[in-house]
């Protein structure tokens, strides 16, 4: 191409222009020549080149990041044709093999039902499930999106059709954004063991375990039905309930939005809560028990943001740092020490 | 044959049922599909797995296929999803995540002489282009370098990376030009030093 032809090129036509790519990527002394006369001649251009050579060379760069060995490429290739190439079966000759088939079939059934009954139900049912230290994004089938905290399972249930009530039960803690559907106004449930979460689009963190479940909601609008209880009303960004069915303790306060939900960015934000509520965390969150070594230290506050979320090492380092306190971690607990403690 | 032709030639066959055009699509693709994969979830045996099952899924359905208009773009769609299934499955966290490789050289823009006196042009050179580069890719969030990289790797259009990432043209449009605007900004901030090794180095040239 003439250099005219590029005075008004955008920066992203020239990154998508194969000469110009053959410049960034493998120049010829031509190519080098060419270019050189471009910016002279167009001062204007000048960044818009070197901006469009940094979209090449970050592309380019990465091509070659999995290298797909040759045996294996080749494995991969002959398992595909092997598969493709296999000669059909014939009805009558399928048929031979009904009983035995009928057979093992109910046996590979059972199997499933035995051992795998978290993943495929006989009603459809789905089960997402999330391990210590462990955070999932997931995205249902009617587009909403759900982060699903450590130590935590959703279960989805089985009618996820256009215009169908969807519904999903939590246990552990999740954030919600729910994709609105106006035209159907069709319901969006969160079924915990404590409470229900009705929705019509909105985001909203649940956390729901052992000893209580919160919800905090960020926007939108939310309605809880508590179970042996009356419904409520979320409707404030920021309005937090937290209730247990099993002490009957409700309690609603308001919190700044996005704080209980932090966990998803990786941070945890406190405002003056006690060490012990901490300590709960790692347990729910990491599996670990933890251990005071006074009540001194299990009522000392904490207020700031930490990082670590899913990472408690650098969890533990940085309260140890902030805090000055000693932390000490085992396989199986983590034991929070004053530091004259020798 | 120009290889858009070839390609829609293998799509026809493959529809009538042929299955060295199954064949010849995987030996074509390959390696584009598994660098691709690679970068979007960095284990390889999911990305294998993902692979045979693209294309058996293929062959199962070859009946029903469609013509499509840029088979690269349909194959790096189709593995995406899959991947995203096995994402489900195994629950790993997704992550699409660009790095300048160490071993990476940046391409002499403009003719400089290596003989000895100008090899520290050379270097410097080398050197305040990885500055710059680095720079800009810190500067990109992860949902954008997958944009880049599938316009300009790949090389598909903004309706077909819509397509892979499940977001609207319009949307890939807004994130390219946010990403020229910012990368032209730390650009800015080395033009001079860059094009004063420009003239430099034509100086040495010529004199």
């Amino acid at each position: 191409m003439e250099k005219e032809n590029y005075q008004h090129h955008s920066v992203d036509e020239l990154a998508a222009d194969p000469d110009f790519q053959r410049w960034v990527k493998q120049p010829t002394a031509s190519d080098q020549e060419f270019w050189r006369d471009v910016i002279n001649t167009y001062p204007h251009l000048q960044s818009d080149i070197l901006a469009a050579r940094q979209l090449v060379l970050i592309a380019h760069s990465n091509e070659r990041t999995g290298q797909w060995a040759e045996e294996r490429k080749q494995a991969t290739h002959d398992r595909i044709m092997q598969s493709v190439n296999q000669p059909k079966r014939r009805g009558s000759y399928r048929f031979l093999w009904v009983p035995a088939a009928a057979a093992s079939l109910l046996f590979m059934v059972a199997c499933i039902w035995l051992l795998w009954p978290t993943s495929v139900g006989a009603n459809q049912e789905v089960v997402y499930r999330t391990d210590f230290g462990e955070t999932l994004l997931l995205t249902l089938p009617d587009s909403s999106r759900v982060t699903l905290n450590s130590n935590s399972e959703l279960r989805l249930g089985a009618s996820w059709e256009t215009g169908a009530d969807r519904k999903v039960t939590l246990s552990g803690e999740a954030y919600f954004e729910i994709e609105p559907k106006p035209a159907t106004r069709a319901k969006f449930t969160v079924v915990t063991k404590d409470l229900e979460v009705n929705v019509l689009g909105t985001a909203f963190n649940v956390f729901s375990r052992e000893r209580e479940t919160s919800v905090t909601l960020d926007e939108g609008t939310v309605e809880l039905s508590l179970n042996g209880q009356a419904e409520k009303l979320l409707t404030q960004p920021g309005e937090h309930v937290v209730y247990s069915a099993r002490d009957q303790r409700l309690l609603e306060d308001e919190v700044v939005p996005g704080t209980q939900s932090s966990w998803k960015d990786g941070v945890l934000i406190f405002e003056d809560i006690p060490l012990e509520e901490l300590g709960n965390i790692i347990e729910e969150t990491f599996g670990l028990e933890a251990v005071f070594q006074d009540d001194g230290i299990r009522q000392k506050r904490i207020t700031g943001t930490v990082p670590g979320a899913h990472d408690l090492d650098l969890l533990l380092e940085t309260l140890e740092a902030a805090l000055k306190i000693r932390i000490i971690q085992t396989d199986s607990l983590v034991r929070f020490e004053n530091p004259a403690a020798e | 044959m120009s290889p858009n032709q070839r390609d829609h030639q293998l799509w026809e066959d493959l529809r009538k049922g042929s299955s060295p055009a199954l064949s010849k699509l995987f030996q074509t693709y390959a390696d584009e599909l598994f660098s691709y994969g690679m970068l979007e979830c960095g284990d390889q045996s999911v990305v294998e797995d993902s692979i045979q099952n693209l294309f058996l899924r293929i062959w199962k359905n070859h009946r029903k296929l469609r013509p499509v208009d840029n088979i690269k773009a349909y194959l790096i769609a189709s593995l995406s999803n899959a991947i995203r299934d096995n994402y489900r499955k195994l629950k790993i966290v997704p992550s699409f995540r660009l790095s300048i490789p160490e071993d990476f050289t940046i391409a002499d823009p403009w003719l400089v002489q290596t003989s000895t006196e100008e090899e520290w042009i050379r270097r410097e050179q080398q050197q305040l282009q990885r500055s710059l580069l680095q720079e800009c890719l810190a500067s990109l969030p992860e949902r954008m370098q997958q944009v880049i990289y599938l316009r300009y790797s790949s090389g598909l259009d903004y309706a077909e990376i819509a397509e892979v990432m499940g977001i609207k043209p319009q949307t890939v449009a807004n994130m390219i030009h946010r990403a020229s605007k910012k990368l032209r900004h730390f650009s800015e901030r080395y033009t001079e030093r860059l094009l004063f090794f420009l003239s430099f180095s034509l100086l040495f040239f010529w004199g």
